[in-house]
C-alpha cells in the first residue's frame, strides 16, 4: 500500500486543461490526515493552502482533477519552461 | 388591561386607508433620510463600522412574531448546540500551535514575509500589492453605498457581515503570496487585479426568497454597471452552502458578493475558525483530517433553498 495522490491543474482566467496555471496535489499518507502542497518555481512541493481554499468556495481559480500521467506531462512541459533546478 | 393590539392607531385615531398611506410615506421618507446620515449616527439605519443595524420592531410586529417561525429550520436549529460542541472538543483535543517569531533579518528592505512557509514578496512585488489593496479601499465607499442600494430595492434581501468587507492587508499579502507561488508564470499585476476577496459582501436571504433573491440581485447589479466574472455554486458541495460570485466594478475592481440562507451563513461562520487551521500549514495531518470532517458535518444540516441548485456557474474567459 502507497499513499494515495490526487492532483488538480490550476485553471484560471489565462489557462486551460491543457495549459494549466499551476499544479496542485492532496496527498493522503497512510497513517491518515491529509497534506496539499503545489508544484514550486524550482519544481519542488510545497504546502499550499489552495485546495482547501478552492473547496470553501475562496478561489476563483477552478480546480480540475487530472491522472497522474496527465499531472506527469503538466510537470515535464513546466520543467522545459522554468529549466532544471541546480 | 389594553394592550398594544386595543390601541387603534398611535394617537388613538382609528386606521384608515389614507393613514395608512401617510404611514407609508412617512416611512419611506424617514429611511430615505436615515440612509444619508453617516454612519453611527444615532438615527442611520448602519452602524459606524457600516454594518446594518436591526431593523425597529413594532409592538403589534412582535406581538405578531410571538410563537412565529423565524425562518430558520428546526432541524438546524436543533442541531446547532451539538454542532458548537464538537468545535468546543476539537479546540480542547487539538490546542491552537503557537506562532514562530518570523525571522526576517536577511530579506531585503521593503519585502514582507508570512509566518506560512514561503509567504513572501520581494520589495517590488509588495509595493504593487499594497498599491493594490489602497484601489480596492478608494473604491469601497462607493461600492457599499451601491451594494446597500440593491439591498433596499431587493424584497428580503440582507446585507451582512458588512463589517468583514475588507480584507486587511496582511492577509490580502498572504493570499496574493501563495497564488504567485503556486502560479510562477503570472505577474503580479495578473495576481493582484484579480485577487478575488479583497472586498466581500454577503446577500442572505430566506429559503424561500434565495433563488428569486439571487436573480434580483444580479439584474440589479448588472444595471448598475457591474460585470460577472464568475460564478460557483456550492449548493452540492460537502465543505461549504451558498454560491460566491466575482463582480467587476466600472471602475474596474474586482468584488465578491456571496448569496447565503441564514442557516448556510451561520454554518460559514460557525466553521470559520475550522476553516483557518486547515488552510494553515502548521498542523499535523492527522488533525487536518480531523477537522475536514467538521464543516462536512456542519453544512449537512443546512437546508438547500429550492432551486438554488439549478442556478448555474459561470466564469467570463479572457478573448
Amino acid at each position: 500500500m502507497t499513499e494515495k495522490i490526487v492532483y488538480y491543474a490550476i485553471i484560471d482566467r489565462w489557462a486551460n486543461r491543457g495549459d494549466p496555471a499551476g499544479i496542485v496535489r492532496r496527498r493522503r499518507p497512510l497513517a491518515g490526515g491529509f497534506r496539499d502542497e503545489a508544484l514550486m518555481h524550482d519544481l519542488s512541493w510545497q504546502f499550499t493552502p489552495l485546495i482547501v481554499e478552492w473547496e470553501r468556495n475562496e478561489s476563483t481559480d477552478d480546480l480540475v482533477e487530472v491522472t497522474e500521467d496527465e499531472a506527469n506531462q503538466i510537470i515535464e512541459r513546466f520543467r522545459a519552461r522554468w529549466g532544471t533546478p541546480d | 388591561m389594553p394592550g398594544p393590539r386595543d390601541l387603534p392607531g398611535i394617537d388613538g385615531r382609528p386606521e384608515t386607508p389614507d393613514s395608512r398611506k401617510q404611514t407609508a410615506d412617512t416611512k419611506s421618507l424617514l429611511q430615505h433620510r436615515g440612509d444619508r446620515l453617516p454612519p453611527g449616527h444615532p438615527s442611520s439605519p448602519y452602524n459606524a463600522d457600516g454594518s446594518r443595524r436591526p431593523a425597529a420592531t413594532s409592538l403589534r410586529d412582535l406581538e405578531a412574531a410571538e410563537g412565529a417561525d423565524d425562518g430558520v429550520s428546526e432541524g438546524w436549529r436543533a442541531a446547532l448546540p451539538r454542532l458548537q460542541g464538537l468545535w468546543e472538543r476539537h479546540k480542547e483535543r487539538w490546542p491552537a500551535a503557537e506562532r514562530s517569531p518570523i525571522d526576517m533579518s536577511k530579506d531585503e528592505e521593503g519585502s514582507w514575509r508570512g509566518d506560512g512557509p514561503g509567504q513572501y514578496l520581494n520589495a517590488g512585488e509588495n509595493l504593487v500589492t499594497e498599491h493594490a489593496l489602497d484601489r480596492v479601499h478608494d473604491a469601497e465607499r462607493e461600492v457599499t453605498g451601491t451594494l446597500k442600494a440593491v439591498e433596499a430595492e431587493v424584497p428580503g434581501a440582507r446585507l451582512v457581515g458588512l463589517e468583514h468587507r475588507l480584507k486587511d492587508m496582511e492577509r490580502f499579502k498572504e493570499k496574493v503570496s501563495t497564488e504567485l507561488r503556486a502560479k510562477p508564470d503570472r505577474s503580479i499585476d495578473q495576481i493582484c487585479n484579480n485577487a478575488p476577496d479583497a472586498m466581500r459582501y454577503t446577500y442572505q436571504f430566506s429559503n424561500e426568497r434565495y433563488t428569486d433573491g439571487y436573480w434580483e440581485v444580479y439584474r440589479q447589479l448588472q444595471e448598475g454597471g457591474y460585470q460577472i466574472e464568475f460564478s460557483r455554486n456550492s449548493w452540492d458541495s460537502l465543505q461549504y452552502k451558498g454560491i460566491n460570485s466575482r463582480w467587476r466594478h466600472p471602475a474596474g475592481q474586482l468584488i465578491e458578493v456571496q448569496f447565503h440562507t441564514e442557516e448556510s451563513f451561520s454554518a460559514k461562520q460557525l466553521t470559520h475558525q475550522a476553516y483557518e487551521r486547515i488552510r494553515g500549514s502548521a498542523l499535523l495531518d492527522l488533525e487536518r483530517g480531523e477537522l475536514y470532517d467538521f464543516p462536512s458535518e456542519v453544512t449537512s444540516y443546512v437546508p438547500v433553498p429550492a432551486g438554488a441548485q439549478a442556478i448555474p456557474d459561470y466564469r467570463k474567459k479572457e478573448t
